[in-house]
């Protein structure tokens, strides 16, 4: 059973491992595809390093989201390298790999850290009705 | 009959780990040298998946990737990245390469190479 909320403190690199690690099998008990499990492994991965790089410390919490019929898997990651600045197009050059890695990327600045969340969603089934129709 | 693996991975030291690994569930293992020697094997073995180090001597892994999905032998065989180049960049390289699964070698990364072969049905 997964739990609804989950956070990790981000301090040192090990956190970064074990929140990678927690981002993959989450993503792994939710059905997400083996290259989704890939992609917001690496991109939850990726911020949390430029938290630790930035010299600072941070959290990043996950939750189960639901909008509609679609299921998803958010990250919030807090820190200084989301503040105001991390909005320039410079950082948000280092970050092009992430965006691509997510379906929803959010920057949230604010005065000493901001927010960053990220979303993947899993893919809708297809309707009945859209479905292929079986050979005869 | 156990699947079958190639593992193409150039440091004799992580290939006897990963090969002893691999057969203790139950896998036979291949081992190549580098990505010349894996494309020359891969055709002719038809292993079950291969796991790929990025780091080879002569092509780099994601060249032995994208070589191994161009080839019709052996374009629908699942390709792990096995690989200590963990950032978004590689992982984005890996992806578009073709691989089936990326896998940074940290402290997990056993548990989540076998939960892999384990969701490709190889294990």
């Amino acid at each position: 059973m997964l739990p609804a909320v989950r956070s990790f403190p981000l301090r040192c690199s090990y956190d970064i491992v074990q929140a990678r690690q927690y981002a993959r099998e989450t993503a792994r008990e939710m059905g997400f595809s083996l290259t989704d499990q890939t992609r917001f492994a690496t991109a939850v991965s990726e911020i949390a390093r430029r938290v630790l790089d930035d010299g600072d410390e941070g959290s990043l919490r996950f939750a189960l989201v639901v909008s509609g019929s679609r299921r998803g898997l958010e990250c919030v990651c807090l820190g200084s390298p989301w503040r105001h600045d991390a909005a320039a197009p410079a950082s948000r050059g280092l970050l092009s790999g992430v965006e691509r890695l997510v379906d929803d990327f959010e920057l949230a600045p604010g005065g000493k850290e901001g927010l960053l969340v990220l979303r993947k969603w899993l893919p809708l089934a297809r309707p009945a009705s859209l479905q292929a129709p079986r050979p005869v | 009959m156990a699947g079958q693996v190639l593992l193409i991975e150039d440091s004799p030291t992580q290939a006897l780990r990963l090969r002893l690994i691999l057969e203790r569930d139950g896998l036979r293992v291949t081992v190549a040298r580098d990505g010349h020697e894996g494309l020359r094997i891969s055709p002719l073995l038809l292993p079950d998946a291969v796991v790929l180090d990025v780091n080879l001597p002569d092509l780099d892994g994601f060249q032995v990737c994208q070589a191994l999905k161009d080839h019709p032998a052996t374009q629908d065989t699942p390709v792990i990245m096995l690989t200590v180049k963990d950032r978004a960049a590689d992982t984005l390289a890996g992806l578009d390469a073709g691989a089936d699964a990326y896998i940074p070698k940290d402290d997990f990364a056993e548990i989540n190479l076998r939960r892999t072969l384990e969701d490709m049905g190889v294990l």
